[in-house]
């Protein structure tokens, strides 16, 4: 039917169905703001519009009826003040004050969260921070914990309402820095910087994977399992094929079969080969049986119905501990499964890690008490707020594009080859925009589906999972059940620590050996004892990573290390009480130093050769010390009068503590690569194959190269993730990006200053001055001799481009490291106990972090904030649960429930700089570590408040009851 | 759900709907206030925004709110009860209250609801807008609807009682593992209702300041086991916050008693 909507006060006609959702009219009219978070109950909000000047979900309404009102999108907000000759009235404030205040991350639900804040404003000028956070209550953010858009919505009220011209100071919010080491002089790396892809994003421009429109596009859509474990006995597609619209429907038949690893990782894949694309076989509630493409993804969705699958069920392992147990039904008995290392598919074993360090036994033998404790961990999902999405179709070479959403493009590339039967050469990957990803888009999950479907059809076909897939379908952290035990000293020195973990990785076995390997190297790494122990610690970390018939688990930020402090920090506060030990000072006994190897480097590399590594800084005392001062440890710990609430006797505060260690990149392993060149006007194209996922990596490597060269960040044009076009870089994972792909930056970058510096060399000389070359010196975009006199790089670069022994100033680096340096940090927390209720409100959330030399200290912090923001909901409130048939409890954002913008507790960021030698500005990694601390803290503030003892995560009400109850009934007995 | 061949229309009175649907009946989607059955043919799209049933008024102690008022107009029209916000704001954020009027959000409303706990608590009437039929939301919610009555035309809810509500969920907004709702329909009459568990669990009538209504709120929740928390736990906690409840409603009444 015709329809006429007034958008941004232009009246459209167009066409659409009576039942189209306004969101899908909206994007294909060409306002590509709106986002799709592939939810069904409008949870997300990525979808918001301003509809009579309200926010509302365009997915949840259909286009006819926003006919007759007001709709305004993003688009009709500013935009970039630079339009060439046209003049711009530039940003609106609010887009500014989102733009400085280091607001934007991934950007998927800017958009949203700027239009959220303009209904606000628009009627409130002068909004509390309560009636900012209810404001942006609609839209969830999994980036920024909502810190820095609260703060830019406050800023903006305040710059709408000043005099014009009036100073209202700068929008940006420094977090505190504390310098533990000398920190050398630098003019644009360790400065918050604006981020480089920040306009694009707060204006809402097509920059995401679904945001590109080809013509003919089909849309693919997935049949699924709604059986556990089961083989399919037939697959009757007639109907479906014969549906008008339907242009293809796969299954396990018709596509070759080819065993891979889904595990975005370096070759060899460090684990087994256990999937291919489509199986006769389901292995979980939500596995692949049939993939099809159609004109519209409703015509996709109506095939998926008439599709009559048979199936034939088998015994399904629910419970990770049942999966070795004898007798038990085998999830993978494929005759083409490939083993890696220990795996066993006999035994359900995806992979099996045996760690010594020392003697244990000794430790134990030598120790006045031993304590010992199981902990259980939970499944949870990384919830980025949009889904996996992939567009592909054949170039006009005939070569395939794939367009993804990925962290790991070149991983893609080399893994889909074979599944494809397209060499490299064939297949192009362009990694747009990532509306966040934490580590589910370091999987190959679904390029294959799209591309399959590309190769039958010969047309784009694009892939987007719904919110339900994500849950039942995609990956998710690994749960885990964990024995503790532990040897102390009644002075607190332990002499050994052993940690047994049984790991599930569901279905398949991706990420298995590498993220359980990580739980102990990173936290059972930490605790090396004190005195002759610390000289040669005694831990022992074993694990079986067995298979079950639930959804896989995979890649999630902090890649199995939380799961490892959620036990060990646990552990040791329950130690350091029973000793009556202060636990702040147990920790510091007891943790690693400046100079010591990191123990669990001397054994084990992630299932490759151990490269045994000297930790040079360790910054983690100056971190309790500050996040204790923030907290105000010494006037709450142990304080009874803070701990109660006047009036209200039901209620408890509690503090508490953990201490982490995470990594930085993979040593002599993951490589990263970058490409620099000058253009006339003295500006660079900086090329780099790592990518961003709203971390702000483009931001801080274009920070590191305009270091170098001595321009501004803005003279540095970031080009991210076209395997073409780009050098290889391993993805974003594991923390690297800015230690590996940032020295590969800068070493390109020191050889195109060198480049320029002989150039203008040629130049002086042309002034009848006699300069050295490397007494040139590059600052403020100018190459500078000794004597004051200057040229500017423009002039070099029209020198060197046109005018004589023309030439490109350009240089590629690659960089691959020895040394991993952990980065540290304490967490502290306050939270509220309602022992009548259980219920646990978390007041406050300080961390202060050692991750070396800070390259951008707003943008670093968004990073902390928005990983403590995860932690807290590992904390307190999130979990994948399956019934015994394997049937999953949470397939949408509101049964799974991350944190609103209007419950967050108070986030502070400290950071703690050392200077690490081995990186040339002295950087470490901040990405991953703050999703290590905050649940255990929040656990040791809870048992501070009321002595409730949790050992299962997420602490949530009931189980705090019941821990009061055993507390009273051991009482009471 | 097919969509060939669907007309539209966006009627301005009852008649014109009656008109409109009187030979498609199941066959016709009422878009804003409820929705076809799974697997029917729609033929009819009918836009209900026009039809004047975004109003909310006061009719003496009632306040009035039609079916197609959103669940943020609801929580403006019930600002003075302090208790009914915080329904509102653990129910969703602010977009879906925007977005979702009353009558396609009672189409959906399940036992978890914190809201519809409020509006159980509080004896909302239900009056259908097609049929003209009344029925208490009690009966609403247990009857099934016949397809070309599920436009809910207006809401009619006593909302100048005491009113008290409390929630526990694993978050401040998270949806409850329990919550209570308590009004005061008569000096020392409650009206409680109880929200949390997947299944609708019965209204109970409390008389007598002298009751504390632990027995029959235990009683409620013997079998409420289900995937979110257990019977006993919730046992406990039903007393506990019906306690609460009822101390805030006594301090209400007490309060507006000495205004």
């Amino acid at each position: 039917m015709k329809l006429t909507l007034l958008i941004n006060r232009a009246l459209i006609e167009c066409e659409a169905e009576p039942t189209a959702r306004l969101l899908d009219v909206l994007r294909e009219q060409g306002y590509l703001s709106a986002k799709s978070g592939g939810c069904v109950r409008g949870e997300c909000g990525a979808c918001t519009v301003l509809m009579d000047g309200k926010p509302v979900n365009s997915c949840m309404f259909l286009a006819v009826q926003a006919q007759g009102h007001f709709l305004e999108t993003v688009e009709a907000r500013g935009d970039n003040p630079q339009q060439g000759w046209k003049r711009s009235t530039g940003f609106d404030a609010i887009q500014q004050a989102f733009i400085e205040s280091g607001s934007v991350q991934c950007g998927y639900c800017t958009p949203a969260m700027i239009l959220a804040a303009r209904a606000l404003l628009a009627s409130n000028p002068n909004p509390t921070e309560q009636k900012v956070r209810e404001a942006l209550s609609g839209v969830l953010c999994r980036c920024t914990a909502y810190v820095k858009p609260v703060q830019a919505v406050l800023k903006a009220a305040e710059l709408m309402r000043a005099e014009p011209g009036a100073s209202t100071g700068s929008t940006k919010e420094e977090p505190r820095m504390v310098d533990l080491d000398e920190i050398p002089a630098t003019l644009t790396v360790g400065k918050s910087e604006t981020k480089v892809d920040a306009a694009k994003l707060v204006q809402g421009n097509p920059a995401f994977t679904a945001d590109l429109h080809l013509a003919g596009t089909l849309h693919a859509k997935v049949l699924r399992s709604p059986v556990a474990h089961a083989r399919i006995l037939s697959i009757n597609v007639e109907k479906a094929r014969a549906l008008p619209g339907v242009a293809a429907v796969l299954t396990w038949q018709d596509i070759p079969r080819v065993i891979y690893s889904t595990a975005g990782q370096s070759d060899p894949i460090p684990g087994p080969l256990d999937m291919v694309s489509l199986d006769n076989k389901v292995r979980f509630v939500g596995d692949r049986v049939a993939f099809v493409a159609a004109e519209t993804s409703q015509i996709a969705e109506e095939a998926l119905g008439l599709i009559e699958v048979a199936y034939e069920e088998l015994p399904a392992i629910i419970d990770m501990r049942d999966a070795m147990r004898p007798g038990a039904v085998q999830i993978h008995d494929e005759p083409d499964y490939v083993n890696f290392d220990k795996s066993d598919p006999s035994q359900n074993l995806a992979a099996e890690i045996r760690i010594d360090i020392g003697s244990v036994e000794k430790g134990f033998a030598e120790a006045d008490r031993i304590f010992e404790q199981e902990y259980v961990v939970p499944k949870v999902q990384q919830a980025h707020i949009e889904p996996h999405v992939t567009l592909t179709y054949w170039d006009e070479d005939d070569r395939l594009v794939i367009r993804t959403s990925t962290q790991v493009p070149f991983h893609v590339r080399r893994q889909m080859a074979p599944v494809l039967g397209l060499p490299v050469k064939r297949i192009r990957v362009v990694k747009p925009r990532i509306g966040g990803g934490f580590g589910n888009k370091q999987e190959v999950l679904i390029e294959d589906v799209a591309a399959h479907l590309t190769i039958v059809t010969g047309r784009p076909v694009l892939y987007e999972m719904s919110r339900e897939e994500e849950f039942i379908a995609s990956r998710s952290r690994h749960p885990m059940r964990v024995r503790m035990k532990t040897g102390v000293k009644l002075d607190g020195t332990i002499t050994a620590n052993e940690m047994k973990v049984l790991s599930d990785t569901g279905a398949y076995g991706c990420h298995a050996l590498t993220v359980t390997g990580n739980t102990g190297q990173k936290s059972m790494g930490l605790y090396v004892g004190d005195g002759e122990y610390r000289k040669s610690p005694n831990i022992r970390f074993h694990a079986d990573i067995v298979y079950t018939n639930t959804p896989p688990s995979g890649a999630y930020r902090g890649y199995g290390v939380p799961q490892g402090y959620w036990p060990l920090e646990r552990h040791m506060e329950h130690i350091a009480r029973a000793l009556g030990v202060d636990p702040l000072e147990f920790r510091i006994k007891n943790t690693l130093r400046p100079g010591e190897y990191q123990p669990f480097s001397t054994a084990w590399n992630e299932g490759r050769e151990p490269s045994p590594e000297i930790v040079e800084t360790v910054g983690l005392t100056e971190c309790v010390r500050q996040g204790a001062r923030a907290i105000g440890w010494a006037e709450k710990f142990g304080n009874p009068v803070w701990h109660s609430v006047p009036g209200k006797p039901h209620l408890r505060r509690g503090i508490g503590v953990a201490t982490v260690m995470q990594g930085t990149a993979i040593p002599y392993l993951d490589m990263g690569g970058a490409s620099i060149k000058i253009n006339d006007d003295g500006s660079f194209n900086l090329l780099v194959g790592a990518t961003d996922l709203g971390t702000g990596s483009d931001t801080v490597l274009a920070q590191m190269a305009a270091e170098v060269l001595g321009v501004g960040v803005g003279d540095v044009v970031v080009y991210s993730s076209d395997t073409d076009f780009t050098p290889f870089d391993k993805g974003a994972y594991a923390s690297s990006t800015t230690y590996i792909s940032g020295t590969a930056v800068v070493k390109a970058a020191k050889e195109v200053a060198r480049q320029i510096r002989q150039r203008a060399v040629m130049l002086f000389a042309d002034q009848g001055l006699e300069v050295e070359a490397d007494k040139v010196l590059l600052r403020d975009g100018c190459a500078w001799a000794p004597d004051g006199k200057s040229v500017t790089l423009a002039e070099i670069a029209l020198d060197a481009l046109h005018h004589r022994k023309q030439e490109q100033i350009m240089a590629v680096a690659s960089y691959v490291s020895p040394s991993s340096p952990p980065p540290f940090a304490a967490q502290f927390a306050t939270v509220l106990v309602d022992t009548g209720t259980g219920q646990v409100t978390v007041e406050e959330l300080i961390m202060a972090v050692d991750g070396g030399v800070i390259m951008n200290p707003v943008a670093a912090a968004g990073q902390i904030e928005g990983g403590i923001a995860q932690a807290l909901g590992y904390g307190v409130c999130e979990e994948m649960v399956y019934d015994p048939h394997g049937q999953p409890r949470e397939k949408d954002l509101v049964d799974y429930h991350i944190f609103r913008a209007d419950e967050m507790p108070a986030i502070e960021t400290i950071f703690v700089q050392t200077y690490e030698k081995t990186h040339p500005f002295g950087a470490k990694a901040v990405a991953e570590i703050p999703l290590d601390g905050a649940a255990p803290a929040i656990g040791n503030a809870v048992l501070d408040a009321c002595g409730a003892e949790i050992f299962n995560n997420p602490i949530t009400p009931e189980k705090v009851w019941k821990a009061l109850h055993d507390i009273n009934k051991t009482e009471v007995g | 759900m097919k969509t060939e061949k669907m007309s539209y229309i966006r009627p301005t009175s009852l008649e014109e709907l009656k008109q409109a649907i009187a030979n498609v009946r199941s066959y016709a989607l009422l878009a804003g206030g409820g929705s076809a059955k799974p697997g029917v043919d729609v033929r009819l799209l009918v836009d209900t925004q026009a039809l004047g049933l975004d109003q909310a008024n006061w009719d003496g102690q009632n306040l009035k709110v039609g079916g197609l008022a959103t669940l943020s107009q609801l929580g403006h029209s019930l600002s003075h009860l302090q208790d009914f916000g915080q329904t509102l704001a653990i129910e969703s954020g602010l977009n879906v209250r925007n977005t979702l009027s009353l009558s396609n959000w009672l189409s959906m409303a399940a036992g978890r609801s914190p809201v519809l706990c409020g509006l159980r608590a509080l004896d909302a009437r239900v009056k259908m807008f097609i049929t003209g039929r009344e029925l208490t939301l009690e009966e609403f919610l247990r009857c099934q609807l016949q397809i070309d009555d599920t436009l809910v035309g207006e809401l009619e809810i006593p909302a100048t009682r005491p009113f008290a509500f409390e929630s526990v969920g694993r978050t401040p907004l998270d949806l409850p593992i329990l919550c209570v709702g308590v009004s005061e329909v008569e000096p020392g009459k409650y009206r409680i209702a109880v929200g949390g568990p997947d299944m609708l669990l019965p209204v109970l009538n409390l008389e007598g300041y002298e009751n504390s209504g632990e027995a029959e709120i235990r009683r409620l929740l013997k079998t409420s086991d289900d995937q979110w928390a257990s019977a006993g736990y919730r046992q406990d906690l039903g007393a506990t916050l019906l306690a609460r409840c009822l101390q805030k409603c006594i301090q209400q009444a007490s309060n507006k008693e000495t205004r």
